[in-house]
């Protein structure tokens, strides 16, 4: 079954364009995760209107290129600027700037993407392994289980992320309001359209995405100092004596490469907590004479190779059970199911040739990360001198253009706006921006998969506790759900016995 | 001797935040009880069984938001009495501090939004990007005067030329070749 997946895919990959676009999502991805505030998501958000506008495959591989060129970028300025350019690079510094400090910049820079790359490639093997199985048990599951699956993606996203569990919950619950607006598909019925027929399709969910990150993200920026100031780096040469460098800590990268898969596909955990945890192990297994958080190679091994697996494991969920592991995974199924392709066991039965295409150009990428990151990395380093001053107007049109491409529409632009502002509101108040997203992404499955179970069901809603997956299912969810009530509690009970004592020192 | 408290914890830009996020779903959740009440109700998909009734799963979130949002007012109202609320955090204290510049961006780009249907792209996008390098403190002549047109040529070429998007000409049609 793998074999003929990859078989019918090699014949979408193998196309200029495709080929074309992957190359430029990885050199994109890699400047745009190099430049401290923006990040996988960021560009990923940013290209997707472009990703609509060419061959299915041929946008899915530029958006899958820059998320893979994106999660390696943020290591160069984290080496050489000590600000991690992605969050899921702030753990890349603790050995990254050290070893930059003494000398060795163009060393760290060359292990960071090699080990990115071997990294990316263990996660893209799990990936083929795993999915078609994961896919090929969800086969059995029906309403019910999509509905619960559905719900089950959403809790766990809200709850393990870092974020106060309570508001990952309404952020998700947002989300999935937001995706009821426009024309109900079963009772065809218009929803909170206000009788306008711009709304009869709900928002777009480019135009909401790329508010909520981008347009927002831009009004973060323009707050900061020293706008007008690039940052001033060394000039660095890179190669592929790195490689061997990062292939002397094998055990290192293969283990890495597993927690960063692991953490991958656990939807809500992303590439920060798995590159951290992979620091912590590789940083215990070590020997003290390795000198990890002084410069150590092992430390930006165990890092990169982690954030990069992760890609390859958030995909699994994704492509196999329709369940996106983190918000770029979120846009990314955003634009299958534009695109027409509905992620799920029902692609990879219907439409084989897609997911070993999205197979193929994971692989690919990572390898054009490994030729084209190793060569190409001392240019995107000079490009970090470029001022934020230029680069806030120009996202803000690319944001314009981009979502106005979409339909023409300007009713969209003023939607993505909209949650703009919504979206400054929500980060100054500390709520997670991504449940918003794959709520309103996984709204319309749940709702639908849920109305349908009732529908089939003889016993009302017993029918999710009627059959075994489900019911484990329900389980789960009333298990996060504890989870968030423990939470709460200990959070209340802490804040009770901080507060005598801030009382007593009074 | 009872002590009373003397000094109100400061009020800040995150405390006025989660207070505008607060009312913002609560007018979402008022919204969603209104329309079920009238718009749906009128055309009869305010109730029945599963097939029929739209209102039932908006219905039911909007009461997941009012009881979580309930929970999240209660407990911060509870940190706060016992004096452990959350900082204010670092994105939210930039914004406080500089609320004229995120404000004058976001009215610019509004400005330019509306732009876009009278003036077009290029002569909208092209004071976008002047007003916004102004904006972020950028006064050298050649930068003013470059990065507009590389911008706003580059990326209509990219949209226009490569993807083939008509991009707005505006009342005055001024469009480029591509």
């Amino acid at each position: 079954m793998i074999t003929d997946m990859l078989v019918a895919g090699s014949a979408l990959l193998a196309t200029p364009q495709v080929l074309g676009l992957t190359v430029l999502g990885v050199c994109l991805g890699l400047l745009i995760g190099a430049l401290p505030g923006l990040g996988p998501l960021m560009g990923v958000v940013l290209l997707l209107p472009v990703a609509l506008y060419v061959e299915p495959l041929a946008g899915l591989g530029l958006l899958i290129s820059v998320f893979v060129g994106g999660s390696c970028g943020g290591a160069i300025a984290a080496i050489l600027l000590r600000i991690p350019g992605t969050p899921i690079a702030a753990a890349t510094l603790f050995d990254g700037y050290p070893m930059a400090q003494k000398g060795r910049a163009s060393d760290a820079l060359g292990i960071a993407v090699s080990a990115s790359a071997l990294g990316g490639l263990f996660g893209g093997m799990l990936l083929i392994l795993f999915a078609p199985l994961l896919a090929a048990f969800a086969t059995r599951f029906g309403p019910p289980e999509l509905t619960m699956l559905g719900v089950m993606g959403l809790l766990s996203i809200a709850v393990v992320s870092k974020e106060d569990t309570l508001k990952g919950l309404l952020a998700g619950a947002l989300g999935m309001l937001i995706a009821t607006i426009g024309t109900d598909q079963l009772s065809t019925g218009y929803r909170f359209t206000f009788d306008s027929f711009l709304m009869l399709n709900g928002f777009h969910i480019v135009a909401i995405v790329v508010g909520l990150f981008a347009v927002s993200e831009m009004v973060f920026q323009v707050v900061q100092p020293g706008l007008t100031r690039g940052a001033r780096t060394e000039a660095t040469r890179t190669g592929f004596g790195a490689l061997g460098m990062t292939l002397r800590h094998r055990f290192n990268l293969l283990r890495s490469s597993l927690i960063g898969t692991f953490f991958g596909a656990l939807p809500g955990a992303g590439g920060d907590v798995s590159a951290f945890t992979s620091y912590a192990v590789a940083k215990a297994a070590a020997k003290p004479e390795e000198g990890y958080g002084d410069g150590a190679e092992g430390g930006i091994v165990a890092t990169e190779s982690a954030n990069n697996a992760t890609c390859g494991g958030a995909l699994i969920p994704t492509l196999s059970l329709g369940i996106p592991g983190d918000a770029t995974t979120a846009v990314l199924m955003g634009a299958l199911l534009i695109l027409g392709f509905f992620p799920g066991p029902d692609l990879f039965e219907n439409r084989p040739e897609i997911v070993g295409g999205i197979f193929l150009v994971y692989i690919l990428a990572n390898v054009v990360l490994l030729i084209a990151g190793l060569l190409l990395v001392p240019v995107f380093v000079q490009l970090l001198r470029l001022p934020k001053s230029v680069l806030i107007p120009t996202i803000l049109v690319l944001c314009a253009v981009g979502t106005f491409a979409l339909q023409s529409s300007v009713f969209d632009l003023w939607v993505m706006f909209g949650f703009g502002i919504l979206g400054v509101f929500l980060r100054m108040a500390s709520y997670p921006l991504a449940p918003v997203v794959i709520g309103t992404i996984l709204g319309p499955i749940v709702e639908n998969n849920f109305r349908r179970s009732l529908l089939v069901s003889r016993d009302g809603p017993w029918i999710f506790v009627d059959r075994p997956i489900s019911a484990i299912l329900v389980a789960i969810c009333m298990g996060l759900c504890l989870v968030t009530v423990y939470r709460w509690v200990r959070g209340g009970k802490q804040a009770e016995t901080v507060a005598p004592t801030a009382g007593d020192r009074a | 001797m009872r002590v009373r408290p003397t000094g109100r914890p400061p009020i800040n830009a995150r405390l006025v935040a989660e207070a505008v996020v607060a009312v913002v779903f609560l007018i979402i959740v008022a919204t969603v009880f209104q329309q079920i009440a009238t718009d749906m109700t009128d055309q009869g998909i305010a109730s029945g069984g599963a097939y029929n009734n739209a209102a039932g799963y908006p219905r039911a979130l909007a009461i997941a938001i009012a009881v979580l949002l309930a929970m999240r007012l209660v407990l911060g109202a509870l940190r706060r009495r016992r004096g452990t609320a959350a900082p204010d955090d670092a994105d939210a204290k930039d914004i406080g501090s500089n609320l004229g510049r995120a404000a004058a961006l976001l009215v610019l780009f509004a400005l330019y939004l509306l732009g876009l249907g009278t003036l077009g792209y290029l002569l909208s996008s092209l004071c976008l990007v002047v007003a916004v390098l102004f904006l972020c403190g950028e006064r050298r002549l050649l930068w003013l005067i470059l990065v507009p047109l590389i911008v706003t040529f580059g990326l209509s070429a990219v949209f226009g030329g490569l993807v083939n998007v008509v991009l707005p000409r505006g009342q005055f049609g001024i469009a480029l070749p591509w």
